[in-house]
């Protein structure tokens, strides 16, 4: 009872804090920064923070830190739109939209993806910041049992959610997947300090930038595919008839993938070291298991927009716990942050919470304000966004290409990070062309680095023996679930065949040809 | 001939050349190390390699081909110029710098899209040019190329 | 429709480049940096009232005599500098040389030490050693590169072409301290015990720290150099920064970590690590933690941080420079944020510093042999 009062007074005077008029109203312009970044492809929060950290010296630290705290948020709504809307994610945590949040878009149902991904990431960002409220220390003992071992179990069930992406072809989707954990050897390798497909360009050596790899498969891939077909892509506009808002069954198919998402995307958020990208495949994995037709997963399915969104909004969220509570950074953009404390002459800690109360409630509340904020402004954004597809396309693709450009240049700041960006977008369209799944290469870009380190990390921990992944209670329970997660699919098929052939084939739809 | 058999060959030739990379990273003779820096690469590249093999095969035993819809038909002129006029752009964004160079591009992309609003086209080219350099050069300060302005 | 559009983003942009000079929407504080176009050139009188309009002269004021120690710096008789100044910061936004250089404008800027702006422009990547590259490249007098440590080890582990011979030694500025710290439950008390067992069964202790070839990664390849283990022994874990290794350092993953003094201090305050010495000649502040040389270990290292100058500068623009760096080196602001970040004052400029930048040279590159990362 006494802890319950002591948590609703630091509440009220965050409120107190972060209701003042100044941090009202920077508040505001975080959300609306963060959900114009958002929008736009390559430029990221962690990105937009630094370039406004030195704009910040003369604000309070609160004042800031609420402004941080809404372009982090904000950003994550807004990546949603164009990968809905154009099939050109932003980030690489918004790839996994595409998927079905584009097709949903072509079955006119545009404005319900954007409002199943506002209002799940409205939710999400919600509950994360109740649960950074109520258990941030519980939270962080728990975020510290996780070891390399743990780390490497987790990008592994995530890697198995290629199994979901893997479209017609098994070999195809292989092959997708490698190349995608090809492409993340490049560069420096952390453990060792040595070159790795680098070409003797100093370039290079800080490797392909996740970022690069996702607008190049995704926004110049697409904007070159859409060049190659482009009277049919004409023929086929998009319809922009359909209902802005959802309907009755889409909030029932929605509600509890909203849940599930907030859920897994929080928990990964705060493990430092997982990250959004991560949160969201796994979700989309996890929403097309627990569906009654896995098939239908990449034709539109609101399940696959509703999850990944709340998914990538709860990391957010839960990226904060570790920040506030240890100081240690979960997300690029959580870095960016503790650069900030560190550049006001402020420690992140548990110390933090008892040291500048005003702040870390102050941004609490600040966070709760936000995602309101955000809700009543990308609501409405909804019918806005879906006018986008009314801008003639030969405009249209030319500013994809050109905010594509804008943004890798704002990253890297490189003539061969664009040639970079080119190459991968001829790289995406003819794969595309001869049947490759894009996805999976994504993933893989994110995983490659992520899953090796953490393999080799725990292999000079065991002194080189493997067997500590099995016998790390953690890490063996997260490797089962990872295998289960492969052969599941596998043994419902054969299951399947084996009814089939005992005549109840009438029974259950076959999918048979789909898996080989 | 099938069409995956020889997406395959170019997944093998791919695999192999991926292999001959990760065989010349320099595995150092460091500090202690259980796994080195060639591991994970050898991996992927015998596991593309693997993959290529698998395609081929069945595209052999024609258990599968591409579903290649638009293979015949490609508009490759527009195709073409779209990359001609993107990789011109990456050149110059550079020296020529960002305000004209954007311009250009906006303008060019969307004759190439088929566009003949030239007075449109011109001004939304200009207009979201020099809006979004505001925005991230006044506001951001991120520093785009000012190129032959500067 | 489509004609509406076409009218708003006109106007709009008519607006916004109207408003383009003006100050921006975002509230700029009165430290930070003028536009270049508000810089006064030193033909004209050289005070600084764009900067900082409370402190404005009036107008019937005398322009100060400009050799006066309180004044902008006159410029040199071949007419340096006439315009705008850049600190090139080879890494990405918040990082130490992005924060040294961002500091270093901040005090320029108030003190206002120079005739001219001064703007911090990032190329981050590879240890520096990318915008090392450009900079040599560039050989632009008004350009000058924060730099470090960190460099002269990323310069040979990339095998990168360019060296620190290719630019003009300015002056070293502040020093960190690196820190070994074991997490607060560990039965390691001091790092006498720990130096026991590292020594008893080498691969028995992780260390976690930073990149390998980084200064945590060298400081432990001095460490075991200096207490007779064979490096090729030592069971190095490296992260991508302090954040990652000091998650794994509390959570029992490793015996023990290196990092910056300052990065786990908080971890420290809040009773989750103990640091078991400091890489410094002597303690750090009130801080109790001994030395390594006090733990009789003999190895000191400075994570130490400087600036160099274009190549190809002449000897006056050059002793400008340094005497512009003197100045801000003696101003109080500077003390003041040396004291805040728990830095320690190294400044050394001139040929005193290019010596020492040799002699490190030598010492990192000896390391790193031994370490295996380099032939």
């Amino acid at each position: 009872m006494d802890a319950l009062t002591q948590l609703l007074a630091n509440l009220g005077a965050g409120f107190g804090t972060a209701l003042t008029p100044i941090n009202l109203m920077f508040g505001l312009i975080g959300v609306v920064v963060g959900t114009a970044i958002g929008v736009l492809p390559g430029i990221g929060p962690a990105l937009t923070i630094s370039l406004l950290l030195p704009l910040t010296f003369g604000l309070d630290p609160t004042t800031a830190f609420i402004l941080f705290g809404g372009i982090y948020y904000g950003a994550m709504y807004g990546g949603s739109t164009t990968s809905i809307l154009v099939n050109t994610p932003g980030e690489s945590a918004s790839v996994v939209t595409t998927l079905d949040g584009f097709r949903m878009a072509k079955q006119g149902r545009g404005g319900a993806a954007l409002a199943t991904a506002a209002i799940g990431s409205f939710i999400a960002g919600t509950f994360a910041t109740f649960m950074l409220m109520l258990l941030a220390p519980a939270l962080v003992e728990f975020a510290l049992k996780f070891g390399p071992p743990e780390y490497f179990a987790i990008m592994f069930l995530a890697l198995t959610a290629v199994t979901g992406l893997a479209g017609e072809s098994a070999p195809k989707a292989m092959f997708a997947t490698l190349l995608g954990l090809g492409i993340g050897m490049v560069g420096i390798d952390l453990q060792t300090g040595q070159a790795r497909f680098t070409f003797g360009r100093p370039e290079l050596l800080s490797g392909i930038d996740i970022v690069t790899a996702a607008i190049g498969l995704f926004a110049i891939g697409e904007v070159l595919w859409m060049a190659g077909t482009f009277k049919r892509a004409l023929e086929e506009t998009i319809k922009t008839t359909g209902s802005l808002w959802m309907t009755r069954e889409e909030w029932k198919r929605s509600l509890p993938s909203w849940a599930r998402g907030s859920v897994l995307g929080f928990i990964i958020g705060v493990l430092p070291g997982a990250g959004a990208t991560v949160a969201t495949f796994l979700s989309y994995n996890l929403e097309r298991r627990m569906s009654k037709n896995p098939e239908k997963f990449g034709t539109g399915m609101i399940e696959g927009v509703a999850g990944p969104e709340a998914a990538n909004n709860a990391s957010a969220g839960g990226a904060m716990v570790p920040l506030l509570a240890l100081g240690i950074p979960g997300s690029g953009t959580t870095a960016m942050m503790l650069a900030a404390f560190q550049l006001y002459g402020l420690r992140p800690g548990p110390l933090l919470f008892a040291q500048r109360p005003d702040l870390v409630w102050g941004l609490i509340a600040s966070l709760y304000i936000g995602n309101a904020l955000l809700l009543l402004l990308n609501l409405p954004l909804v019918g806005v966004w879906v006018k986008m597809l009314d801008v003639p396309k030969p405009l249209l693709f030319g500013s994809i290409l050109a905010f594509s450009v804008l943004g890798v240049y704002s990253n890297e700041g490189s003539l061969i990070g664009l040639l970079v960006l080119l190459g991968l977008g001829l790289l995406a369209f003819f794969m595309r062309r001869h049947g490759f799944p894009m996805a999976p290469i994504v993933l893989g870009v994110v995983l490659g680095p992520l899953i090796e380190q953490e393999f080799r990390r725990a292999m000079l921990i065991s002194i080189g023996n493997p067997a500590i992944f099995f016998t790390r209670p953690l890490s063996l329970t997260i490797l089962i679930f990872a295998i289960l997660s492969l052969l599941i699919p596998f043994a419902e098929i054969l299951w399947k065949r084996y009814r089939a052939r005992k005549g109840q084939a009438a029974a259950v739809p076959t999918f048979g040809d789909e898996v080989d | 001939m099938k069409h995956d058999f020889l997406v395959a060959i170019c997944v093998v030739l791919f695999a192999i050349a991926y292999l001959i990379g990760a065989l010349m990273i320099n595995e150092p003779n460091t500090s202690y190390s259980a796994v080195g820096p060639r591991f994970l690469p050898i991996f992927i590249g015998v596991g593309m390699f693997l993959s290529g093999v698998w395609l081929g095969w069945q595209a052999w035993r024609k258990k599968s081909d591409a579903k290649i819809d638009a293979l015949e038909e490609m508009e490759w002129r527009t195709w073409g110029a779209c990359v001609i006029v993107l990789l011109g752009y990456i050149l110059a964004f550079e020296t020529v710098g960002y305000l004209i160079t954007t311009s250009v591009f906006l303008f060019l992309q969307a004759r190439v899209f088929g566009s003949r609003a030239w007075l449109r086209d011109l001004v939304v080219s200009v207009a979201l040019t020099a809006l979004v350099y505001f925005f991230f050069n006044g506001l951001l300060k991120v520093g785009l190329p000012k190129g032959i302005l500067g | 429709m489509f004609r509406r559009i076409v009218l708003i983003l006109a106007l709009v942009t008519i607006v916004a480049v109207a408003c383009a000079p003006a100050p921006t929407a975002t509230p700029v504080p009165p430290t930070a940096a003028p536009k270049p176009t508000d810089a006064p050139k030193p033909t004209t009188a050289p005070t600084v009232a764009a900067v900082k309009p409370t402190d404005a002269p009036k107008p019937t004021d005398a322009p100060k005599p400009t050799v006066a120690p309180s004044g902008p710096l006159a410029a040199t008789k071949a007419g340096f500098p006439n315009k705008a100044m850049t600190i090139l910061a080879p890494a990405n936004p918040g990082g130490g040389w992005d924060q040294t250089s961002r500091l270093m404008q901040q005090v320029f800027v108030s003190e206002k030490l120079l005739p001219v702006s001064i703007e911090v422009v990032n190329k981050g990547g590879a240890a520096g050693t990318i915008g090392l590259a450009e900079f040599a490249a560039k050989k632009d007098p008004y350009t000058m590169m924060t730099m470090g440590l960190v460099m002269v080890g990323g310069i040979l582990t990339n095998k990168s072409a360019i060296t620190l011979k290719d630019t003009v030694p300015l002056a070293r500025l502040t020093g960190e301290y690196e820190v070994i710290a074991v997490p607060a439950n560990s039965k390691y008390k001091t790092l006498q015990d720990l130096i026991a067992d590292f020594k008893k069964d080498p691969k028995s202790i992780t260390w976690g720290g930073g990149s390998a070839g980084g200064t945590d990664h060298i400081l432990i390849g001095l460490i075991a150099q200096a207490v007779g283990v064979d490096i090729k022994n030592v069971n190095y874990v490296a992260f991508a920064g302090g954040g990652e290794s000091a998650a794994a350092i509390i959570g029992g993953q490793l015996t023990a970590g290196v990092s910056g003094y300052g990065e786990w201090k908080a971890q420290v305050d809040a009773g989750k690590m103990r640091f078991l010495a400091v890489s410094s000649e002597k303690k750090i502040g009130k801080d109790p933690t001994p030395t390594l040389i006090e733990s009789g270990v003999n190895v000191s290292l400075a994570n130490w941080r400087g600036i160099v100058g274009s190549p190809g500068i002449d000897a006056d623009t050059r002793a400008w420079q340094i005497e512009a760096l003197k100045r801000m080196h003696d101003s109080k602001a500077w003390q003041d944020i040396v004291v805040k970040n728990e830095w320690d004052d190294l400044f050394l400029t001139g040929d005193a510093y290019g010596k020492f930048l040799e002699e490190e040279d030598k010492r990192i590159t000896a390391v790193l042999k031994a370490i295996g990362l380099i032939q």
